[in-house]
């Protein structure tokens, strides 16, 4: 019998093809990948091994000097202004902020911290990653030239030793200290300083976020090994703090030749801080190891683990359960367990406003022709109770605002008052600003109806009851709002592009806010944070104004007038600041709040009898 | 003369009309009391989703707004004004196929066969005006956005005669915030308590049928669709047809449905209609392998060789000869399909990832209603925890009953 080459046999043979190209490219993907592991693993784990003998040589003596035998004499700290003006401050020993636990009866280091992050950051790329779960994370990883002590909020010297700001307020140098490594064992040097700055500002890295905070910096030149000079076009009221506050990346580690090679490694995190990077299984947890290189006062834990529960009763639950160590609970969670005889004996129970607590609000993209006129949003703010918001839905545990800065913050003008709930005149404004009651009961004006969606991050309760509350309240005016809840990193993505009418998502506060990267005018461009194009010259001059303001009080006079044009045009429907509700399990020790930053999980311990894991 | 040809016998001089297949299936099918009553729930359910705007809303039927301010005083029909597309198109499916039934019974004492030719003709017509209907709804309508209290207008007397629903609650109609009305346990005026946002459970639960009737339907539908031309194709032509489309059907069959609508949801946002459409287009699978091993059985026998021979178009073959012979099995498995749609809706509310609030389902009312664990509310869960449950039940209860009837190798198969 003859055998034909048929066209079956010509589909199995393109599929098999097909097949084989398949499993090439695959193999050729995963050569790659583990290609690129081994050789980031052997820059962090091995390195030179002399020279790390010689450092972790160094750090044990310096660590025992600093830490471990507090009797040994110590240097006095330096803080204090030169007969040219300049201001000098310098630690010879690394800080020890108040509250920290090493002197502590039953003082032991050891156990593991677990922690819920709620959701999973998708990378970890300092400076690219904008959720604020990512930076809990990177927070105990990477480092930054200065430290503020949570009581005083001055800024001390961290991974420098001293800094010299020049009276004028435009050069500052630091001196780097000798102890300061990296985890992979290499010294934090000038260069490394220099690389995580052009870094930030390396307009092919995605960060335009922090560009508004570096925008007047001329340069960042390295005149040692361990001094580093930054210079200023212009002064600027938090220009100690942003030089200082960034985080150093070594530079070994991190090197690039395309831009693009940094903006992808979403998994690489090393720095010069407490704990490594061990373990990342998505979708399930993070795992941080106690970085045994460490040159600073020793990490507590030997272990911090990170699980992502988004649900906040699925995240109570575990707590309750053992699971979990601390969880940020929700205010009916809040109302019944303190209520419950013995859970605030068996647990520590935080309720707090801190100055840096963040505030929720509803943000309007004013490009929409909806959103334009200023009758109009002040219209939506007047047909919405938040007091009546915070008595049912947060058993009164927030603080209705009327501006984008912290309640407890001297930036607040706490002489603005609440724009009132006024549905009948919130109607009338309504009309002023041309709306119509149309066909369908929705307001139409130049034939377009009030029809908008609403983006919300999905997995909040919370949101979604006060969205539903909006929508019920907007609709007795005739505006017809959709709720739309997405995911949160593909929310982000949409706010980034613009591709929004309305919002409602939350800002993290600080204790002086920058309302640059929010409210100027030029933070629209580059996917900067002012995602609503709110455009106004006044007050982008007196954001201008202010940010150039040294002198503090008169700082706050101008922030105090930015607040009020802020509050007129009401780019956004400012809703409230929560407290924070916390629940830590009874094991730990030393977890009250310090100073005005809210819980430090640096500062807990559990005492050896009570430890959980090895 | 009947124009099918069908293989099983016909006796056409007998005085008593002949009991046709369907007939004395479903004489089989219910007689069992468990199957009568899931199918009498499932029609419950059914006719709650069509007519749930008239039993649960806050929108009186018909009040009488008094004269003020030199307008004169009016009848309104608030809660007509308010009925969406969706219902409308529900209410004239329900007219339809009440017409038909209507048509059956008063017919059925014609002979059979100007029985059945009227009976086609009538059902052409309906279904013409039925789709035409739909179409000019969905085209035309456009409903009220009215977020009006009535209920309060009632209390305050500005307006008066006012009839409301047996249920006076929207499902998205909220207690007044600050009065401490959430989440509160049943009582006279809410019969099944308050949801955590002060709405009515009761209502809201007889709102989310339509979801859960909606997507089983709908998406059981589109993978009916498919599955029974891709099967037909597949059974008939065999050979390389055969071969690729089986290679489709592994290729989707290893597409894991729920993840895939997790994604989409991520990425688009969410909506009922992509999960219908998401369910529908990947659950065909097992219909077209059904009934792709149908076909390959009957296209050999002699009635299909006779209608080829007969020179009837393909369609004709495929469709009105050899699938109505072969159809059974997928239907069945049809019912089943149908509660594992409804489930799947289900937990995707109930992760929060189903539809969008404010339309209540079952799985986000369970979702809502709090963990056993941490803070609880055992009215909120318990409708719809018992409706979904008895729902799937009595889907599987009946799809398990028409398989045992239609099955050959049981002596007492239709």
């Amino acid at each position: 019998m003859n055998n034909r080459f048929t066209v079956k046999d010509f589909i199995y043979m393109l599929l098999l093809v097909a097949a084989l190209v398949l499993l090439g490219l695959m193999l050729g993907a995963m050569n790659y990948q583990t290609g690129q592991l081994v050789s980031l693993r052997k820059q962090i784990t091995t390195g030179n091994r002399l020279e790390l003998e010689a450092i972790a040589r160094l750090h044990s003596v310096a660590g025992a000097a600093s830490v471990s035998t507090p009797s040994s004499p110590r240097q006095a700290n330096i803080r204090t202004t030169l007969a040219n003006g300049d201001r000098y401050v310098c630690y010879p020993q690394v800080p020890i902020f108040p509250g920290s636990p090493y002197k502590l009866p039953g003082y032991a280091p050891g156990d593991w911290l677990v922690q819920n992050l709620g959701s999973e950051p998708h990378s970890l790329i300092p400076f690219v990653t904008r959720s604020a779960t990512a930076s809990d994370v990177q927070g105990e990883v990477l480092e930054s030239l200065l430290a503020r002590n949570p009581v005083t909020l001055h800024w001390v010297p961290w991974l420098s030793r001293s800094y010299l700001v020049s009276k004028n307020g435009l050069k500052i140098t630091f001196k780097l200290r000798r102890r300061a490594c990296f985890s992979n064992g290499d010294p934090v040097l000038a260069s490394d300083v220099v690389f995580s700055f052009n870094t930030m500002m390396n307009p092919q890295v995605n960060d335009a976020q922090n560009w508004p905070y570096y925008s007047d910096v001329k340069s960042c030149v390295a005149t040692g090994k361990r001094t580093v000079i930054f210079t200023f076009k212009k002064p600027y009221f938090k220009a100690l703090e942003e030089v200082g506050g960034f985080s150093i990346l070594p530079e070994k580690v991190y090197q690039f030749t395309k831009a693009s090679q940094y903006n992808t490694r979403s998994r690489l995190l090393v720095g010069s801080g407490p704990y490594v990077l061990y373990h990342w299984a998505p979708g399930q947890e993070m795992v941080l190891k106690k970085n045994p290189r460490y040159w600073g006062p020793p990490p507590v834990f030997n272990r911090i683990v990170f699980r992502f529960i988004e649900n906040p009763d699925s995240a109570l639950a575990t707590y309750l359960k053992g699971g979990i160590d601390s969880d940020g609970v929700e205010p009916s969670q809040w109302r019944k367990y303190t209520a419950e005889p013995g859970f605030t004996s068996r647990n520590h129970c935080y309720k707090y406003l801190t100055s840096s607590s963040g505030y929720l609000y509803v943000g309007w993209n004013l490009k929409s022709p909806m959103f334009k006129d200023r009758r109009t949003r002040v219209a939506l703010a007047m047909l919405v109770n938040v007091p009546a918001i915070i008595k049912t839905f947060l058993y009164g545990m927030a603080v209705p605002i009327t501006g984008p800065f912290n309640p407890l913050s001297p930036q607040n003008d706490r002489k603005i008052k609440p724009i009132p709930y006024d549905p009948a005149a919130a109607k009338i404004l309504l009309q002023k600003a041309g709306w119509r009651m149309g066909p369908n009961g929705v307001l139409m004006r130049n034939g377009q109806e009030f029809k908008f969606s609403l983006l919300i991050p999905s997995q909040q309760p919370l949101i979604q009851k006060i969205c539903v509350y909006l929508q019920r309240q907007w609709a007795t005016a005739g505006i017809d709002c959709r709720i739309s809840p997405v995911e949160f990193s593909i929310m982000i993505r949409r706010l980034n592009h613009r591709q929004f009418t309305a919002t409602l998502l939350g800002w993290t506060g600080s204790i002086e806010s920058d309302p640059y990267q929010i409210f100027d005018s030029k933070s629209y461009l580059n996917e900067g944070s002012n995602a609503g194009d709110f455009d106004n010259a006044e007050a982008d001059k007196l954001i201008s104004q202010g940010r150039r303001e040294i002198n503090t009080a008169r700082r706050m006079r101008i922030w105090h007038q930015l607040q009020r044009v802020i509050y007129r045009q009401q780019p956004y429907l400012f809703l409230f600041t929560r407290d924070s509700l916390s629940f830590v399990q009874g094991r730990f020790r030393n977890t009250k709040p310090v100073g005005k930053f809210g819980l430090n999980s640096a500062n807990w311990y559990v005492p050896l009898k009570q430890q959980k894991y090895p | 003369m009947p124009e099918t040809l069908s293989p099983a016998a016909r006796t056409p001089e007998s005085t008593v009309p002949p009991q046709t297949f369907w007939s004395r299936v479903r004489s089989r099918v219910f007689r069992p009391w468990m199957v009568k009553f899931c199918a009498g729930y499932i029609a419950l359910v059914c006719l709650i989703a069509i007519f749930v705007p008239f039993l649960a809303t806050g929108k009186p039927y018909t009040c009488i707004i008094p004269a003020h301010h030199g307008v004169p005083m009016r009848r309104e029909f608030p809660l007509f004004r308010d009925l969406t597309s969706v219902s409308w198109v529900l209410l004239v499916v329900a007219a339809a196929l009440a017409a038909q039934t209507g048509y059956g019974i008063l017919t059925r004492r014609l002979p059979p066969d100007l029985r059945r030719r009227r009976r086609r003709i009538w059902l052409a017509m309906v279904t013409v005006a039925a789709v035409i209907a739909s179409v000019l709804i969905v085209t035309l309508h456009h409903n009220q956005l009215d977020a009006t209290n009535y209920r309060s207008l009632a209390a305050h007397g500005e307006i008066t005669h006012a009839v409301f629903a047996p249920i006076p609650w929207g499902y998205a109609a909220m207690e007044p915030l600050g009065k401490n009305l959430i989440n509160k346990l049943p009582s006279q005026r809410h019969w099944l308590g308050t949801d955590g946002d002060g709405r009515d459970v009761l209502s809201r639960l007889l709102w989310s049928t339509r979801v859960a009737m909606g997507i089983g339907f709908i998406s059981q539908f589109i993978a009916l669709a498919i599955g029974v031309m891709v099967g037909a194709m597949t059974g008939y032509f065999s050979g390389i047809v055969d071969i690729l489309f089986m290679r489709l059907v592994e290729i989707v069959e290893s597409i894991p449905s729920f993840f895939l609508i997790l994604t989409f949801v991520a990425i688009y946002g969410r909506h009922i209609f992509y999960i219908m459409v998401i369910l529908g287009v990947t659950g065909w699978t097992g219909y077209a392998r059904l009934l792709r091993a149908e076909f390959l059985h009957l296209r050999q026998l002699d009635y299909v060789t006779a209608a080829e021979a007969a020179g009837l178009p393909l369609w004709r073959v495929l469709f009105r000869h050899i699938l109505p012979n072969g159809v059974t099995p997928v239907l069945v498995s049809a019912s089943f399909g149908l509660a594992g749609a409804v489930t799947i809706e289900s937990s995707l509310s109930y992760l929060g990832v189903g539809v969008r609030p404010p339309t209540p389902s079952w799985g986000e009312m369970l979702n809502a209603a709090g963990n056993p664990a941490t803070v609880f509310h055992w009215w909120q869960a318990l409708g719809p925890g018992m409706m979904l449950f008895i729902t799937v039940l009595a889907f599987n209860i009946v799809g398990e009953s028409f398989r045992d009837t239609l099955d050959p190798r049981n002596v007492n198969a239709g």
